[in-house]
């Protein structure tokens, strides 16, 4: 002889029980990981010592605000240019073959050497100079930097053409 | 569809290609990758986005619009095409910005985001412009953002020409393009039925899920004043596209770890939706339906995409309850199981095992109905075991299996796509069945399908229909048997197949003398021309379909009538061929399944007779125990077994008895009289109250499983989330009791219980969870190999002889006849938005906000002649009790035709407050749909039940696609081929056609 009825009584944990709940779940995930929390403890001491943990501590809890001026800061035009430019020169980089580079570089450490080499350091007469122009070695150079100008000058003409 | 096939070369590689397949599906046949956008694999061609383009004979065409041909010779990787599709791109993106990793769209299935990249775009060629509109947030589940749309059209031919709602387009003759919701009104005050498809296919984050907003990135959630600059910077320094793919990748994986997907399948109707759920935590973020699933592909319905807020409503059951006194007291399982147990055995020994019933859940899982049956009938000992189908579909499933045999849909969704011609009788598939119903309503659009719709209100399907037909109530059998009469009359049966595969044809047509077109036109209220259309109809289709629901079945005749469809379906040889065959719309999602499994009175699972010794023996070898040999109750006869002092205890899972059974206020009072009521529930549902014992069930979302959806298919459903709380799937509850009472079963797994039943049914024996994995399926019978039956009886009818039966019929009248009290007919049934009685629905915050109530629909002509508007207040009364509902004022009802939505579990608005304990003489299926009804008029005016912002107060807009003509008008558009100055097709003109 059931009527319908439509009470439920609850069984509500007090705030105690609920407390001591999640202490004992605390408590059981410490004791499994003990020897991880031992070393994390010693790292934040660590951490805590050299003051980190405040600075750490101020701007996570001013995050927005920081985030706010941060992203503002950065979106300038001036550091938009730097991160460009920062990129631009990763990009350079990247194209470059590694044995040219390594070839031209060579060349250039070859070069300081005579460069610095106190034997030749006596002035040139223009005469000397235009002796030297004859020398293999000098009209290779010479020629190898008209073609890198010939090279630049043909990539600033079609910079110029080029439609974003 | 299948042709002829022949081969064509694509870059070198030479291709078997179908006859018809496009050069885009040739190449996706056979893994070979061309890009594309707006091409979807379930939408026609769009051509929107040209990043399809390739060569043929040196000429651009898209490749999504061009037919394979034999012998043709394609390029997709020359210069010239990459030019191309990088051009097409570009303009692309000028619709679009990039900003993946602050995109909450960035989860590795981005259209845009993988095409950019695999066409190793590296800048911007055409500025950026923002549209000159805001964001539409109007709609509480889904919002459109013109800034990110790419007009590539997917949205508007998956709602015109897959959903067939016709609601989007794209006004192409603004100066700046966008999508717009009929005739350009706020998404929320649309037509639109938050279906959820167009969110589904769009390539990019232009349409999305609320959900996901802000939820399913890293960085997604930073507030907008750090966000934007974030972005501005982005652009401002971004090196190329490579970098910002780069780190959007790295991103879309961390997404991996914390979004997980897991593939379920849908519980909000017969049809068997599957779709991924992507979950953070217990936080539902989307439904992501998937090209893979069988039955619906990307296609959804509001329930389906948004109505899973319930899984975690502060509403669930999470601990056991126990009565004392008047009040429920939350208990342990231990207590909870020890006191049903103890009771269980008390009452069985007091009054014998046939003093309980048992009654089992549509919604729950093959393996949880199975897991049931056994309890009642090997721990319990009786066979008063039953489930929900009593309520809807047992009439159609009597009337199946003895004509054809088998208690199912002849084929699949694909036959019902692929007919001729189909015919509604008495259902509102359209809101009941949305995504099957799309498949017929885009055959209908566009393949040129002939539909026509008998029915009682002009719902949506009959709105479209070829021919709509209004009989009187209860009628059917009659013009049925009448336009059977008539075809054979006109020698339009299928007489080679009457020889050969069919029983009784003389004698039925003798039977049929009666059926004459006078004699259907005086009782049904139909002219003979419609009836005759109606025949020649079925006459000229290359395939008939019929589908049938609860307008046919919940009648005193309901098995009769489903039986004359059935033999209608016979004459004109529509059985065991493709595109034809009985669809009975299964309702809920697992009622099917739990008739397979057995939760049935007298059979046991995959349809055995209980009174076959040969079975009974079976199974009583493999459970170790002596079976009960008779018949035992079913719903109906459990409650009259209350009343008569039968039937001392009851146990039910997963249905809400004291709403959805007819004449509740008599059902309530049996509910009371009992020594021991066991509720197991999702919810405290009304029947709840009832309860001595109520256990906290889990939805589908919380366990592994399978169901078997209105095509006889077995789908795996996989596990979302824990359990919440204390709550158990089902099958662990039945498990533990019956261990409780000595049963000692060892299931650990749902797999294990599916492999008990296949090796004991051999019509699933070569069901396993292996062969349903991910996105495979079953359709039974399956032979041991695993091998399924899409199509039945393509060789013979499940007799002794292998051949149908013609069965004679009578016309048994309506049990009601208006009379001068009660003047008023009574329909009911469901509505799209809500599934059944609504305790799941009403959780989702969007769905109550399109319709918060149920409502009573009252024909302009009765308005009138009452004096009564829209939300006025009427009592309608019945001789079982009374309701008191709000009124909508519609011309989808007629003249003295009342129709009121089920969608409550109110008291005073629950249509069963009015119904009837008469039923179908064959199965006890309620007649839900016999009542004559006063109505009184509380208020003549009011609030309306129904939101404006409700789709039926919309304004359609039917059109053919996107209309990619028009864009191809606009001034500033060249065509690419120009622009590159080669010449070609891509202005538009293509063998494409719709």
């Amino acid at each position: 002889m059931a009527k319908a009825i439509s009470n439920i009584e609850r069984y509500m944990p007090s705030p105690e029980e609920e407390r001591h709940q999640a202490i004992q779940q605390v408590l059981d995930a410490v004791s499994e990981n003990h020897q991880a929390l031992i070393t994390l403890l010693d790292i934040v001491k660590e951490l805590q010592e050299i003051g980190v943990l405040d600075i750490l501590q101020g701007a996570l809890k001013n995050r927005h605000d920081i985030g706010v001026i941060a992203v503002s800061q950065l979106n300038k035009p001036g550091m938009h240019h730097m991160m460009k430019n920062g990129m631009n020169a990763l990009q350079f980089v990247g194209k470059l073959q590694p044995d040219k580079l390594q070839n031209i570089l060579n060349a250039v450490d070859h070069g300081l050497d005579r460069m610095t080499d106190t034997k030749n350091d006596k002035p040139m007469g223009l005469l000397g100079m235009s002796k030297a122009m004859m020398e293999p070695n000098v009209t290779l150079a010479l020629s190898s930097m008209i073609n890198f100008l010939r090279g630049m000058g043909e990539g600033m003409n079609h910079a110029e053409k080029q439609v974003h | 569809m299948a042709g002829r096939s022949y081969s064509i070369q694509i870059n070198d590689q030479t291709y078997e290609a179908e006859q018809g397949q496009s050069i885009l599906d040739v190449a996706a046949s056979h893994d070979c990758y061309i890009p594309h956008i707006c091409k979807h694999p379930n939408l026609q061609p769009i051509q929107t986005c040209d990043t399809c383009l390739v060569e043929v004979n040196g000429q651009l065409v898209r490749s999504c619009a061009t037919t394979s041909e034999p012998g043709m010779i394609v390029n997709t990787k020359s210069d010239f095409v990459k030019e191309a599709q990088l051009e097409a791109m570009s303009r692309i993106l000028r619709n679009h910005e990039l900003y993946c990793t602050v995109c909450d769209n960035n989860n590795g299935n981005c259209v845009v985001h993988n095409t950019a990249e695999y066409l190793e775009i590296e800048h911007q060629k055409y500025e950026f412009k923002p549209k000159p509109y805001p964001p539409d947030l109007s709609h509480p589940m889904y919002r459109y953002e013109p800034d990110q749309c790419i007009l590539c059209g997917r949205c508007v031919e998956a709602c015109q020409d897959l959903q067939v709602s016709e609601v989007l387009s794209i006004d192409w003759n603004r100066e700046n393009p966008r999508v717009i919701w009929d005739n350009d009104v706020p998404i929320d005050q649309s037509s639109c039925v938050s279906c959820g498809h167009c969110v589904s296919v769009c390539p990019c984050n232009a349409l999305m899920e609320k959900s996901m907003l802000g939820e399913a990135g890293y960085m997604t959630g930073i507030p907008a004043n750090v966000l934007e600059p974030m972005i501005n910077i982005t652009k401002e320094v971004e090196p190329g596209y490579k970098e910002i793919f780069a780190v959007s990748e790295i991103e879309a994986s961390m997404r991996k770890s914390r979004i997980k997907r897991t593939k379920t399948v849908c519980t909000f109707c017969g049809v068997g939706c599957s779709f991924e759920v992507w979950t953070k935590g217990r936080k539902i973020l989307k439904i992501e339906p998937q090209v893979e699933a069988p039955v619906n592909g990307v296609s959804t319905c509001v329930k389906g995409k948004w109505g899973w807020d319930f899984v975690n409503s502060e509403e669930r059951l999470t601990k056991p309850l126990i009565r004392s006194g008047d009040t429920f007291v939350e208990t342990t399982w231990e207590e909870a199981l020890t006191f049903i147990s103890n009771k269980l055995t008390e009452i069985k020994g007091k009054y014998g095992p046939d003093s309980i019933g048992l009654i089992a859940s549509s919604k729950c899982t093959n393996e949880e109905n199975y897991i049931f049956q056994k309890f009642a009938r090997a721990v319990i000992q009786t066979n008063n075991v039953d489930n929900c189908s009593r309520y809807c579909q047992s009439p159609a499933s009597m009337a199946l299996m003895r004509t054809v045999g088998y208690s199912g849909d002849s084929g699949t969704i694909q036959d019902i796509a692929s007919a001729g011609f189909v015919l509604v009788i008495g259902a509102n598939p359209a809101e009941s069945h949305p995504v099957l119903t799309t498949r017929v309503k885009r055959a209908h659009k566009l393949f040129g399908q002939k539909l026509a719709v008998a029915d009682l209100r002009k719902n949506e399907l009959a709105q479209k229909a070829d021919l709509y037909l209004h009989p009187k109530p209860g009628s059917d059998l009659v013009w049925i048997s009448a336009i059977t009469k008539y075809i054979i009359d006109q020698g339009w049966q299928a007489m080679d197949f009457l020889e050969t595969r069919v029983n009784g044809y003389e004698e039925y047509v003798q039977s049929l003398q009666k059926f004459t077109l006078d004699y259907a036109e005086e009782v049904t209220g139909l002219s003979k021309e419609e009836m005759i259309k109606l025949a020649t109809m079925i006459h000229e289709a290359d395939g008939t379909c019929i589908l049938w629901a609860m307008g046919v079945t919940q009648h005193v005749a309901g098995t009769d009538t489903s039986t004359a469809i059935c033999n209608l379906l016979l004459v004109t040889g529509n059985f065991g061929r493709a595109g034809a065959g009985a669809y009975p719309l299964r309702g809920h999602n697992n009622v099917q399944g739990a008739c397979d499994f057995g939760t049935m009175p007298a059979w046991y699972p995959g349809y055995q007779p209980v009174q076959d010794t040969g079975a009974r023996a079976r199974f009583e070898k493999a459970w170790g125990v002596t079976l009960p040999k008779d018949p035992g109750f079913n719903n109906h006869q459990m409650v009259e077994g209350i009343f008569d002092g039968k039937l001392k205890a009851m146990y039910l899972f997963g249905e809400d008895m004291a709403v959805i059974d007819s004449n509740i206020n008599h059902v309530d009072s049996a509910f009371e009289k009992l020594e021991l009521f066991v509720v197991q529930d999702i919810f405290f549902t009304k029947t709840a109250h009832f309860a001595d014992v109520v256990l906290p069930a889990s939805p589908s979302l919380e366990k592994d499983g399978t169901f078997v959806n209105t095509e006889r298919r077995i789908q795996r459903l996989h596990k979302v989330f824990e359990p919440l709380g204390e709550s158990k799937p089902d099958w662990v509850i039945i498990r533990d009791l019956a261990n409780k009472m000595g049963a000692n079963w060892n299931y650990m797994h749902p797999s294990e219980i599916m492999a008990e039943a296949a090796s004991l049914s051999p019509m699933f024996a070569g069901v396993s969870y292996e062969r349903l994995d991910g996105w495979n399926s079953q359709l039974w019978p399956v032979k041991p190999d695993g091998e399924g039956t899409p199509l039945l009886y393509t060789e013979r009818f499940p007799f002794p002889d292998g051949k149908a039966r013609l069965i004679q019929l009578d016309w048994t009248p309506p049990m009601f006849t208006l009379t001068k009290e009660f003047d008023l007919h009574l329909n009911n049934g469901r509505l799209l938005e809500h599934f059944h009685e609504g305790n799941m629905t009403y959780k989702s915050e969007g769905i109550s906000h399109k319709v918060p109530n149920p409502w009573l629909e009252v024909s302009p002509d009765l308005a009138v002649e009452r004096g009564i508007k829209d939300g006025a207040l009427v009592r309608l009364s019945s001789p079982y009790g009374q309701v008191e509902v709000r009124v909508l004022v519609t011309d989808r009802v007629k003249g003295n035709e009342l129709y009121l939505t089920m969608n409550t579990s109110k008291d005073k608005q629950s249509v069963n407050r009015l119904t009837s304990s008469y039923h179908d003489k064959m199965t006890h299926t309620p007649n839900y749909k016999e009542m004559g009804v006063k109505m009184d008029i509380l208020e003549r005016e009011g609030e309306p039940p129904l939101p404006r912002v409700n789709y039926r107060f919309g304004n359609r807009q039917p059109q053919f696609g996107v209309r990619v003509e028009e864009k191809w008008k606009r001034d500033d558009w060249i065509s690419i081929p120009d622009l590159l100055g080669t010449g070609g097709q891509a202005d538009g003109q293509s063998d494409f056609k719709h």
